[in-house]
């Protein structure tokens, strides 16, 4: 977020809008607001990881470059997750700068008392392993004996936590025994994770003895989880530290799914990495930013069932789904195979609607040629002014304004060579001007745009879906309402439809457990906590006499209340004939997130188009209009089909298709030259064209056209034979009539 | 006296197919209840046609083997019945009866009739009569938060006052302005010119559109009864903020559902069976209080009550019965199976209409019945007559069985 905030700082100082009626310069219309530029609120840390991953890594098999040889999807269980609720401060509580030097020796001195040897007299230290090495924030002040170690971390600790100020209540106390660097790390420098845990080792005097403690330190501790229970840890090991909640070892994204400890656990890892691919409310400051590419729900709904990570973060602020009604049935054989079935209606009502912003900067300074620098600037040609009515007289384009595929979005004039060079939309979509700033940061002249294109994205058969469980979905059908299955007593359609299949090799209980209270929830007008691991949490006092029921049973009992079925059934009526369907729905709301995968941007036709110079055979590449590769065992399934037709069309006649002309008395095929004919003076008949003459070809070798013929065949074969010739190899070719072939 | 007309077809008893005729029913507002047939059309289209004339054009294909498929066994089966049952009226008289009415709710009761034709009605209801919506706008200038089509989507949203939409024509037909869609015939024009002068926020609600035609305007929903309150302005269309600005002028056209949902009348349109629940008094009997008590409260809805003083069980509300085969199962489980028999009656419905506002909801039943006449009789008159290609095109060809 601060990030964020730097970058808006830059623009509305600079940023000057146009508006398509008025151009004034308005420096002041777009302050962007201000946010606190504290402590960011949560920053994930990752001992030992790499990216943003989620809380723990999830390794594809052995995955090749393209992912060829996915295998099992295997999870690794390195590298804990867990979230770095702050970041240590410059600023003490009172929010004065700290006195580095004075905590220092604060720390030397408690040290020196709890026998540590200070390196400074003495030059040489004992070492390991009679002594380990003390280090603050990286230098070392001397060594404690081995045996008393461990006995002086307990009190520095217990210091720490006691808020005495003698020691830092956020400085890091990793102690290593084994490995190649035993010693004691101390560090007390602002900008490092760190996260609270309690502390159990020090008897608690009515105090919660919270400690922060640092990703280094974290690998050599003991923390338990709060159930109550040893994790499974043997009695010479006791845990010094506890979890303060048990959800403690997720990251942020982790801590979003509602319920996950029902779910099987790849698919929360799935999840994990879904989130980032959502397209969620990304910003709230979008008409202040400048992003290449940015994807932005246009209405996006707070979930009915959320964790209470969720209020914690404040996700509501940039809320990355809808709550969608969705029915789990197999309705008309759209929902198979992970597709689902949008309700078209509601679609039409505004569900997932959304856009793509995306900026083109240009920067007339960043062009080559530093001589014509300044003659070059944003004008449109005097000629182009019906040429490209989507410009200015400025060479920019007005705000709102759709440009099309190919039409002009930006023009420069050179004043040297007096010519005018535009940029063009590329690709194969209409897009609206949202925004163009300008860079008066140049008194003299205009030198640098932003112009900001908004790519609308509503969705469309073939766009990517998800709930909050690693169950993603591609829309097959965007289902009329009328013919959407409904309920008689509520009128209920679903949103969207998703197939039974896809939940008993899943097993993401939690999404049904989404769907029965998210219904319940609505009812009540209530917002529903699905923290993971509620039941594993310490209970207060021993009050827990009146055994909880199970959740499925709370949840239950809700719907039954306003006379629901307790399972989350529903009798629906077929929306096509009105007659009852044969066995009962599971429906409700499950909050859904559209993902940025979308056929708009990814799908790829071609019938003609580029090719390759050397073979003349279609390029690959979504990009340049190419093709996608019809290969061999695409070319089997051809012939096992007895397609050959089709064969032929797909690989000869859209491909490389070539009429040579080969000499049938040598068999070569290069030799062949045109003749070229002397220009004999044909009188023009009546303003006709002019009929061509045909073509003489003759054999180079056999210095005679006698024996030309014309034969189709791919290109690549004559480059084949021009290769091979170039290698001293004649290639012969041998023709006979097809009847003998 | 209230007109309406109801399409009653013959009791199928199972058969699949059956000849639909037409009626119309006369309905007095004082009494709701007096309802008189007056006039019977014998026709032939199936209930299944009915739901295949409602098709959207995704669909098309699919309709058309339909229709050739189901007219073909139609025939057949005519034939069958006209060699054994010669001369009997299978016509049926549906009956209507209105339970509640509020401009924007009405709850009624359609009987002697069969599911596909309450089917086809809750459909045309939602899907088929005609609204007036904006359909295009022109932005002038938008310097609001929300982005141009953001705003004329939600500018399509609002509903209109749609009285009118029935006698209009929809602009792709409309010959006075060559399928612009301009002109007063096809065409309603708003206008929408506002600018932020405080630090206030300001609303631009539906009530800042000015409606070229009176009688289309964005719907009320504010109680006329309560007092002029600064509340209750309408539907929000955007916020607007110091120096931002929004003018635009915008085109309402009409238009059906199935085109697009902001040209939908109904909010929600549904409709149950009717269950006749019978209880085995003597089975009843055998069960003690505690277990009786027992068995009501297996049902979610209050479908059962115990008399306080017979302690008898007796239906309280039928109606509440949403078929969700609790009871039956808790007496299942109970060891008392056939404690209470529940039939769903597949001739009587109960119909549920909620209005966005835009019709009330007896005009959007009663235009819903014309809708569904005008086809009928298209389907009546394209039988016979090759005429009626121009409107069904292949179409008619099939229904006429070729
Ligand atoms: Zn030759
Ligand atoms: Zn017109």
């Amino acid at each position: 977020m601060a990030i964020a905030d730097e970058l808006q700082e830059e623009s509305s100082g600079q940023n000057v809008m146009k508006g398509c009626q008025e151009k004034s310069l308005e420096k002041d219309a777009m302050k962007g607001h201000q946010e606190n530029l504290g402590e960011p609120d949560a920053v994930e840390c990752a001992p030992g990881g790499e990216e943003g991953n989620p809380y723990v890594k999830v390794e594809h098999g052995t995955v090749g470059p393209a992912g060829k040889h996915r295998k099992q999807k295997v999870v690794a269980g390195s590298g804990c997750w867990s979230v770095a609720e702050r970041i240590t401060s410059f600023f003490d509580s009172q929010g004065n700068i700290k006195d580095y030097f004075k905590i220092k020796m604060s720390i030397l001195s408690i040290l020196m008392e709890v026998g540590m040897t200070p390196s400074l007299p003495k030059i040489f230290l004992p070492g390991p392993p009679e002594a380990l090495t003390v280090l603050l924030d990286g230098c070392v002040i001397g060594c404690i004996a081995s045996s008393e170690v461990e006995k002086v971390v307990a009190h520095i600790r217990e210091l720490k936590v006691s808020s005495s100020a003698v020691i830092p209540a956020d400085m890091d106390v990793p102690l290593s025994l084994g490995g190649a660097y035993p010693g004691l790390y101390l560090f007390t420098s602002p900008s490092r994770f760190v996260r609270p845990v309690r502390n159990i080792s020090i008897p608690s005097n009515g105090s919660e003895n919270v400690e922060l403690i640092g990703p280094f330190e974290q690998v050599f501790m003991e923390i338990r989880c709060p159930d109550g229970g040893d994790g499974g840890r043997k009695s010479s090991f006791p845990a010094t530290h506890e979890e303060i909640h048990p959800t403690g070892m997720f990251s942020v994204v982790a801590n979003l799914t509602p319920w996950s400890d029902h779910n099987q656990s790849p698919r929360n890892m799935y999840q994990c990495q879904m989130a980032k691919q959502t397209m969620a409310f990304s910003s709230q400051t979008i008409q202040h930013r400048a992003d290449q590419k940015l994807y932005h729900l246009q209405t996006p709904q707070t979930p009915i069932v959320r964790t209470s990570a969720y209020t914690k973060y404040n996700i509501d602020e940039f809320p990355t789904g809808t709550n969608a009604i969705v029915a789990v049935l197999a309705y008309t054989g759209y929902d198979m195979e992970d597709a689902m079935i949008l309700n078209k209606s509601s679609v039409e009502r505004g569900m997932f609607h959304g856009q793509i912003y995306q900026t083109e900067t240009i920067d007339l300074t960043e062009q080559e040629g530093k001589s014509d620098r300044s003659s070059r600037m944003f004008r449109r040609s005097n000629i182009g002014k019906s040429a490209c009515p989507s410009l200015d007289s400025d060479g920019l384009p007005y705000v709102g304004q759709m440009i099309r595929p190919d039409e002009p979005y930006c023009s420069i004039y050179n004043e040297v060579t007096s010519s005018t060079h535009t940029y063009k939309r590329k690709g194969s979509e209409a897009v609206y001007v949202d925004y163009v700033a300008v860079d008066v940061k140049n008194k003299k002249q205009l030198q640098k745009v932003n112009i900001r294109f908004r790519h609308p994205r509503n969705p469309v058969i073939g766009d990517k879906f998800s709930s909050r469980h690693g169950q993603k979905g591609v829309c097959s059908q965007l289902w009329p309402d009328i013919d959407m299955p409904f309920s008689g007593t509520t009128g209920m359609h679903p949103d969207l439809i998703i197939n039974p299949h896809a939940f008993p090799s899943r097993m993401t209980i939690a999404m049904l457990l989404e769907s029965v209270a998210a219904k319940g929830g609505s009812l009540r007008g209530e917002f529903v906590d699905a923290t993971p691991f509620h039941s594993s949490e310490k209970k207060d006092s021993e009050e827990s006499d009146s055994k909880p029921g199970s959740l499925v049973d709370d949840l239950g009992l809700l719907l039954r209340e306003k006379g629901f079925n307790y399972h989350g059934l529903e009798v629906l009526y077929s929306g096509v004939y009105g007659t009852e369907l044969t066995c009962q729905i599971f429906i409700g709301p499950v909050y859904y997130q559209r993902l940025r995968h979308m056929v708009s941007d990814k799908f790829q036709v071609r019938s003609t188009g580029t090719i390759d110079q050397v073979t003349r055979q279609p390029l690959k590449g979504w990009k340049r209009g190419g093709g996608i590769r019809f290969g061999e065992m695409e070319r089997d399934s051809l012939l096992a089909h007895g397609a050959a037709y089709l064969l032929h069309d797909r690989l000869h006649s859209c491909s490389d298709y070539h009429i040579a002309d080969v000499c049938s008395l040598c068999g070569s095929m290069l030799t062949t030259t045109f003749i070229q004919r002397q220009k004999r003076p044909v009188r023009e008949i009546g303003g006709l064209p002019r009929g061509r003459a045909p073509k003489k070809v003759t054999c180079h070798a056999c210095q005679t056209s006698k024996g030309m013929e014309t034969v189709a065949m791919h290109y690549v074969f004559r480059y084949l034979a021009a290769e091979l010739a170039a290698m001293n190899i004649k290639m012969t070719l041998k023709l006979c009539d097809g009847a003998g072939a | 006296m209230l007109l309406l007309c109801v399409l009653p077809s013959r009791t199928n008893h199972g058969r699949r197919f059956a000849t639909v005729t037409t009626g119309y029913l006369v309905i007095d507002p004082p009494s709701l209840h007096a309802i008189t047939a007056a006039l019977q059309l014998p026709l032939l289209a199936t209930p299944q046609q009915l739901c295949a004339l409602s098709f959207p054009p995704l669909k098309r294909v699919c309709a058309l083997f339909w229709f050739f498929f189901l007219h073909s066994s139609v025939r057949k089966e005519q034939r069958e019945e006209e060699d054994t049952m010669e001369g009997l009226s299978y016509a049926r008289m549906p009956r209507v009866k209105i339970r509640e009415l509020k401009d924007d709710y009405a709850k009624f009761e359609l009987r002697d009739t069969d599911p596909s034709i309450a089917n086809a009605l809750r459909r045309v209801m939602i899907a088929e009569v005609p609204t007036i919506a904006i359909d295009l706008v022109e932005i002038e200038v938008n310097s609001s938060v929300l982005n141009d089509e953001f705003i004329a989507h939600r500018l399509g949203l609002i509903p209109l006052t749609s009285e009118r939409a029935m006698s209009m024509r929809f602009s792709r037909d409309c010959d006075a302005c060559d399928g612009d869609g301009q002109c007063e015939f096809c065409s309603v024009e708003f206008h929408l010119r506002v600018k932020c002068m405080t630090d206030q926020t300001l609303d631009v609600t539906s009530k800042d559109l000015y409606s070229s035609d009176p009688s289309v305007i964005p719907v009320d929903f504010s109680d006329p009864s309560a007092t002029e309150s600064s509340e209750n302005r309408g539907v929000i269309i955007v916020k607007l903020r110091r120096g931002q600005e929004l003018r635009l002028r915008a085109i309402a056209r009409k238009g059906i559902g199935k085109d697009h949902a902001k040209w939908s009348p109904a909010a929600t349109v549904t409709f149950m069976y009717e269950p006749e629940i019978h209880i085995n008094e003597d089975l009843m009997e055998t069960l003690t209080l505690e277990e009786k008590r027992e068995w009501v409260d297996s049902s979610p809805t209050r479908v059962f009550e115990i008399d306080p003083v017979t302690q008898q069980v007796m239906v309280v509300d039928s109606e509440a019965y949403t078929y969700d085969d609790e009871v039956l199962k808790k007496a299942e489980a109970m060891g008392k199976p056939g404690l209470v028999e529940i039939i769903a009656r597949q001739d009587s419905f109960i119909f549920t209409v909620e209005s966005t506002g835009a019709i009330k909801a007896s005009q959007l039943v009663l235009n819903a019945i014309e809708i569904l006449k005008q086809k009928l009789d298209a389907v009546r008159l394209s039988e016979d007559t090759v005429e009626a290609d121009d409107q069904f095109g292949e179409l008619g060809a099939h229904m006429r069985g070729g």
